[in-house]
């Protein structure tokens, strides 16, 4: 076999055309194997290069955003107590139960039943909805009070429906407004954190300027 | 003759040894430089691509430092997202939301004083509400219909009023009506 191989090497027209026909393979080898994959590669480094800079820029703004922001945690804590007491953080839920029975007291209308009654996903995953079947006995002035109440309320609380109806009762002759109602709050739930979110929010944004202010007129229960 | 024969023969097979020589060193240096280009160049791009690795590794070095410092502030950036969804979600709520208690101030500045409501509904973003009451007297629940669209009292929220049922109660000696009134577009809203 190494016979065979020798003289094929030792036959003139391949010690001739063989080295030159060899390298001009190999080049091309060089060529389809190295340097069209290579450039493809030295390509996808390139847009990495350029978007991992935009990306280290956009980090160095949030960096110095939140070092600013920290600089204000004082003020940031305040906004976010009172925010918070308007759209509860989602460990607060439960509290809705406590504030809506202590708005019915404030008005003297007596709570007959008040229970949790389903979520519904809102706005996407940003805020959620929590529900609230309510019933109550009182009369006309004192329901009047609590939609009122329940409306000024710091605690955002919607109505989502509302049904009344007055009865007489036949012993004492009083008239009782007996309110079945669907009430409606909401929560935010735990924000997730990427470092690569930008932050778009400012405390000096006219809206939330505007949002304080209305939330001053709010009564905390 | 012959000595003309010897001497035409030799330069032609010493022409086409050398053209046959010539060809095998073009193609030799052809075949050395194609592979020499190729060499090169694939040198030259290897070595920038590794040049551009290196620097997409150190522009992510510096990256991961821009994300730790950001960690470092999590429980503002927290509290900074959630200030910005609360606020975000105050307006659209309030923009959106019905004010049942205008209904209730609607009906009420409506009534006569000899006639009952008995029962309201109300639904969120519905037009519709459902008034039912009773009264003594025909023309105190004409009054009462009119009221409701009078721009002075419930006509500040009703456009149109329907009386679409009344019962007599003899028992009561009374007239049992359901209303509905519509209200005006985002009447409820403010």
């Amino acid at each position: 076999m190494a016979t065979t191989t020798s003289s094929f090497l030792n036959r003139p027209e391949v010690r001739t055309w063989g080295p030159p026909i060899a390298l001009f393979l190999i080049g091309i080898l060089l060529v389809v194997l190295g340097t069209i994959p290579s450039w493809g590669k030295v390509q996808d480094l390139q847009s990495d290069i350029v978007a991992e800079q935009d990306r280290i820029v956009a980090l160095n703004e949030k960096s110095r955003q939140l070092l600013d922001f920290s600089d204000q945690s004082i003020e940031i804590d305040k906004q976010f107590t009172v925010f918070d007491q308007a759209i509860s953080s989602e460990s607060q839920v439960p509290e809705l139960l406590t504030q809506v029975q202590k708005i019915s007291v404030a008005c003297g209308v007596k709570v007959t039943t008040l229970q949790f009654g389903g979520e519904k996903e809102k706005t996407s995953g940003k805020l959620q909805e929590v529900r609230l079947q309510y019933a109550s006995e009182s009369s006309f002035s004192r329901l009047t009070c609590f939609l009122a109440a329940i409306e000024k309320a710091s605690r955002l609380i919607e109505m989502e429906s509302l049904r009344y109806s007055l009865s007489v009762n036949e012993d004492t002759g009083a008239q009782i407004v007996t309110a079945q109602s669907t009430l409606l709050s909401y929560y935010t739930p735990t924000p997730q954190l990427s470092p690569d979110n930008p932050l778009t929010f400012s405390l000096s944004d006219e809206r939330f300027l505007k949002n304080i202010e209305l939330l001053k007129e709010f009564k905390t229960y | 003759m012959v000595e003309r024969k010897e001497i035409e023969l030799i330069p032609k097979e010493i022409e086409a040894a050398k053209s046959k020589d010539t060809l095998v060193r073009r193609v030799r240096l052809f075949g050395f430089l194609f592979f020499l280009v190729s060499l090169t160049i694939f040198g030259g791009i290897f070595a920038f691509r590794l040049s551009l690795a290196t620097r997409l590794a150190g522009l992510e070095e510096d990256s991961a430092r821009e994300v730790a410092s950001i960690a470092q502030f999590a429980e503002v950036e927290s509290k900074v997202l959630g200030l910005e969804n609360k606020s975000a979600a105050l307006t659209k709520i309030l923009a959106q939301r019905d004010y049942f208690s205008s209904v209730l101030a609607a009906v009420a500045a409506s009534q006569p004083a000899n006639l009952k409501v008995t029962g309201v509904t109300i639904q969120k973003d519905s037009v519709l509400i459902t008034i039912n009451g009773e009264t003594a007297s025909y023309v105190t629940l004409a009054s009462f219909l009119q009221n409701l669209v009078d721009d002075g009292k419930g006509g500040k929220l009703f456009t149109s009023v329907l009386l679409s049922s009344v019962n007599q109660n003899n028992a009561k000696g009374t007239a049992e009506f359901v209303i509905e009134a519509t209200t005006k577009k985002d009447g409820l809203k403010r």
